[in-house]
């Protein structure tokens, strides 16, 4: 397996191209809401370190699904095909988490079924801890607050074959539906204990939905992990991004990681792979 | 159904988590929102209404929430009244409730109708909002009518008291017949405001039936109490002894109380030593007070009245002491009488100064052969005239009583010269007159002489430039080097004093503002006036305001004041602001 000089400078180039590649996507900034490498405020990488990630809709079939609690946030409407593993899985058994910005709610509850109109931001002057993070509280949630991120408030229309929306936390007694967007109360705009999160009922299945677009992100995962444990009540947490599939960049850097760090063996074996193969063409190409 | 289930269980949930609230309430952010607090406000005085606790609970709530401080003391004071209201509300059906108790309840309500007013003043939409400031007026009607019927059935059993509904004048008397039962000594009747005793009146009636006459306090007698005119509602409260029990019963009488009208006639320019005429008009003679004058900080009584006639005419000489040059107010007081509060009225007035007659001759240019020219004052008598000029320029007086002299000399061969003349009267009749002239000299002997001292420079340097330049280099580099060095010392010392000489909060707040694009203070800024020239201007969302002005609140106090604030408190406040930044340029 000896190769000429030409041929050697020919593989270097071609591995230091290759270790390039995945050094720059390495380097790549993560910068991508509820992606499980980004840490920033709604990045999901507490989440990520502490559940199981779900990468494609191919994989989400072979889980058990009795088993598992899904945590479904994107930072857009996801096109169905992505969604559509997690609605079998919950058919069969699942449990899901639904949270994110309006598109991606909205757009989840009519592709359930349920359809839902964005009606404003929801303010709470009252019970404002940080900057848009509001105190919440789940009925039967025992003692512990809901810290949620930017909530919004949503109208329901009347259920259809059986599929209904219930109200399940408020962001406190004196929230207030910022209709006319300037962050302020106006008159006539709608004041009181607003609805902020929603359980769906699927024969014995639940979809817990909050209309908010922080609640297990990284700023607000350390308030919040102890409901997400009683939510899952000992079944397994996934994540799931197989929606990041639609940012190759993204994804590809997703592949070479685990939730616990990047994974050394996945680099090994990918490195070495490729020096077979380049060495097996350039062979091949010299005996030619 | 759900809509109903979710509300019970609302109201029972807000019982259960009203500590998390409280904790919550206490680390949130100042409310500023002045709308919201008064829908918040109507919010509390429905559930009130209807004697629901959970107004209870939102009142504790809100009474903890930091609020703006212009509405501070009125929230406070609002939320306390209702959480009065239901703490009596709960010892009526007991009877543990005093008469007095809820008569000083119905005052205290009174604070929620101007903290309604004062919310819909602040308001950023203060139309709108009328409505729901007139709903919260009307509502708190309804609570106080609540309470009017609670006292009712307060001690009416034993002591029978009629008396005619009106609204009395002050000083009117007020018949009240009184019935008492079998056994009881009726024995003295009592006017109060509050808790404030302002009459009483020992009754001497033989029988169980009695006839008595309560004076209405007269205006003088409440002055101290009643701050705006209206209508006002006493406590009448009668005492009988029934055996060794003290019986009170307890009736409102409403006084109507007004100002006086008065009115105040004056010029409104005048000049200073001038006797202007000053008309006061009043509907009703007889008052007292004084007429003051206000020039800049300065207040003081130009004139005191023992006895107003319904048209006065007041001869005033607008001079000093009491008035100076400018802008003044002259202000009216009036003292109370027995039918009027007492009262105030202002009127401005120019006050404008008094200058003695003056004549100044100067040209506009000066062709001189040495640089030397004369102007020319001339004045009455007696007064000081001072000539000034620009730094180059040496004056002499050279004569003067009425006619004064000045001889100007400037050594340099053409120069701009600002002159000023001004002229004093030591005796204070006439103000300084102050008279600005500019000039242009030119010195025809200075100027021939910088000519010739330049041709035989560029002479004898001529041939010498390597010279010249090496010397010119080296001194140069020597003198920026020192000065470079002395503004980098200078520059360190004024930094480590405005950056707060070592908080941990300011270091954090500058650097904030250089992330936000902004610069340091300037060696003359305050860290306020930075604030508004630099950083506010900077941001354009609310929210990142409001952040910065409370972080600048807690930089100043960690500054200035013996306690240190908490640095996380200003880390938080530090990666708010970034992220909401971040936000928005998303």
């Amino acid at each position: 397996m000896r190769l000429r000089g030409q041929s050697s400078r020919v593989l270097l180039a071609v591995l230091l191209a290759i270790a390039a590649s995945i050094a720059t996507i390495l380097a790549v900034p993560t910068r991508l809401d509820y992606y499980v490498l980004d840490q920033g405020d709604l990045g999901h990488y507490k989440l990520g370190e502490e559940s199981s990630w779900i990468l494609s809709t191919r994989e989400l079939d072979s889980v058990e699904c009795k088993g598992v609690l899904i945590v479904a946030a994107a930072p857009r409407r996801v096109d169905p095909k992505y969604l559509a593993p997690i609605n079998r899985c919950v058919e069969s058994g699942a449990s899901l988490v639904l949270y994110g910005p309006p598109e991606f709610v909205v757009g989840y509850l009519e592709d359930l079924g349920v359809v839902a109109h964005y009606r404003g931001e929801v303010f709470n002057p009252l019970n404002t801890t940080h900057e848009r993070v509001v105190v919440a509280y789940l009925e039967g949630g025992g003692a512990a607050p809901l810290y949620i991120y930017s909530p919004y408030s949503i109208s329901v229309e009347p259920a259809r074959g059986g599929v209904a929306l219930e109200p399940y936390g408020y962001a406190g007694p004196l929230a207030f539906i910022d209709e006319v967007p300037n962050e302020l109360y106006d008159v006539g705009e709608p004041l009181g204990a607003l609805p902020v999160a929603y359980i769906l009922r699927l024969g014995d299945r639940l979809i817990y939905v909050f209309t908010a677009r922080g609640v297990f992100t990284n700023n607000l995962y350390d308030y919040n992990s102890k409901l997400l444990r009683e939510l899952a009540s000992g079944r397994k947490i996934l994540v799931y991004q197989a929606w990041v599939q639609e940012e190759l960049a993204l994804y590809f850097k997703i592949l070479l990681y685990t939730p616990r760090g990047i994974s050394p063996y996945y680099v090994v074996a990918t490195t070495l792979l490729s020096i077979m193969v380049t060495v097996y063409v350039v062979k091949q190409i010299r005996g030619g | 159904m759900m809509t109903k289930l979710a509300e019970a269980w609302l109201a029972i949930a807000l019982i259960v988590l009203l500590a998390i609230f409280r904790e919550a309430v206490a680390a949130s952010y100042t409310v500023e929102d002045c709308t919201y607090l008064l829908a918040v406000l109507e919010k509390v005085v429905d559930y009130a209404l209807v004697a629901d606790s959970r107004g209870l609970e939102l009142s504790r709530i809100l009474l903890e929430a930091p609020t703006s401080p212009r509405v501070a003391q009125l929230h406070r004071e609002s939320y306390l009244a209702i959480i009065s209201y239901y703490d009596v509300l709960s010892r009526i059906p007991t009877g543990g409730v005093s008469f007095s108790e809820l008569y000083l309840l119905t005052v205290r309500l009174d604070a929620i109708s101007s903290y309604a007013r004062s919310l819909q003043t602040c308001s950023h939409d203060p139309e709108s909002s009328y409505a729901m400031r007139a709903r919260v007026e009307l509502k708190l009607l309804r609570l106080k009518q609540l309470i009017l019927d609670s006292m009712k059935s307060i001690g009416s059993d034993l002591l029978e008291i009629q008396v005619e509904n009106r609204v009395y004048e002050p000083g009117d008397y007020i018949a009240l017949n009184i019935k008492a039962p079998n056994g009881c000594r009726l024995r003295e009747v009592s006017l109060y405001h509050g808790l404030r005793l302002i009459s009483g009146v020992d009754l001497n009636c033989t029988s169980q039936d009695c006839i008595a006459h309560v004076k209405a306090p007269t205006a003088d007698q409440v002055e101290d109490v009643v701050k705006v005119e209206g209508t006002v509602k006493f406590l009448l409260q009668v005492e009988a002894a029934c055996g060794e029990a003290h019986v009170k019963a307890y009736r409102f009488i409403s006084v109507q109380y007004q100002r006086p009208q008065i009115l105040l006639d004056a010029p409104t320019v005048v000049s200073r030593g001038e006797k202007v005429n000053v008309a006061i008009h009043s509907e009703i003679g007889g008052l007292r007070g004084v007429l003051l004058a206000k020039c800049g900080v300065n207040e003081s009584v130009v004139a005191n009245f023992t006895q107003l006639d319904r048209s006065q005419l007041i001869e005033l000489e607008v001079d000093r002491p009491h008035f100076t040059p400018g802008y003044c107010v002259l202000k009216l007081c009036v003292n109370a009488t027995s039918k009027t509060l007492p009262h105030c009225i202002e009127r401005s007035i120019m006050v404008l100064p008094r200058y003695p007659r003056v004549s100044i001759i100067a040209l506009q240019t000066h062709l001189t052969a040495t640089g030397a020219f004369e102007i020319a004052v001339q004045t009455e008598r007696g007064l000081i005239v001072r000539v000034k000029g620009s730094a180059l320029a040496i004056i002499a007086e050279s004569s003067g009583v009425e006619e004064h002299t000045y001889t100007i000399f400037t050594p340099l061969p053409v120069v701009t010269l600002d002159i000023e003349v001004s002229i004093e009267d030591p005796r204070g009749w006439y103000d300084t007159y102050v008279h600005e002239e500019r000039v242009v000299v030119v010195n025809a002997l200075s100027l021939t002489a910088l000519i010739v001292a330049g041709f035989l420079a560029i002479t004898a340097l001529r041939e010498r430039e390597r010279v010249f330049t090496i010397i010119l280099k080296t001194g140069g580099v020597r003198v920026s080097r020192g000065l470079r060095e002395a503004v980098k010392k200078a520059g360190e010392l004024i930094v480590s004093f405005k950056l707060g000489l070592g908080s941990k909060v300011a270091e954090l707040y500058y650097d904030l503002v250089r992330k936000l694009g902004g610069r340091l203070p300037e060696v003359h800024e305050t860290l306020r006036e930075h604030f508004y020239v630099v950083v506010e201007p900077l941001v354009k969302s609310e929210l990142v305001k409001r952040l910065m002005r409370r972080f600048m609140s807690i930089v100043e106090k960690d500054l200035y004041s013996p306690r240190r604030q908490s640095v996380e408190e200003a880390e938080e406040i530090y990666e708010g602001v970034l992220s909401a930044v971040e936000r928005s340029e998303q």
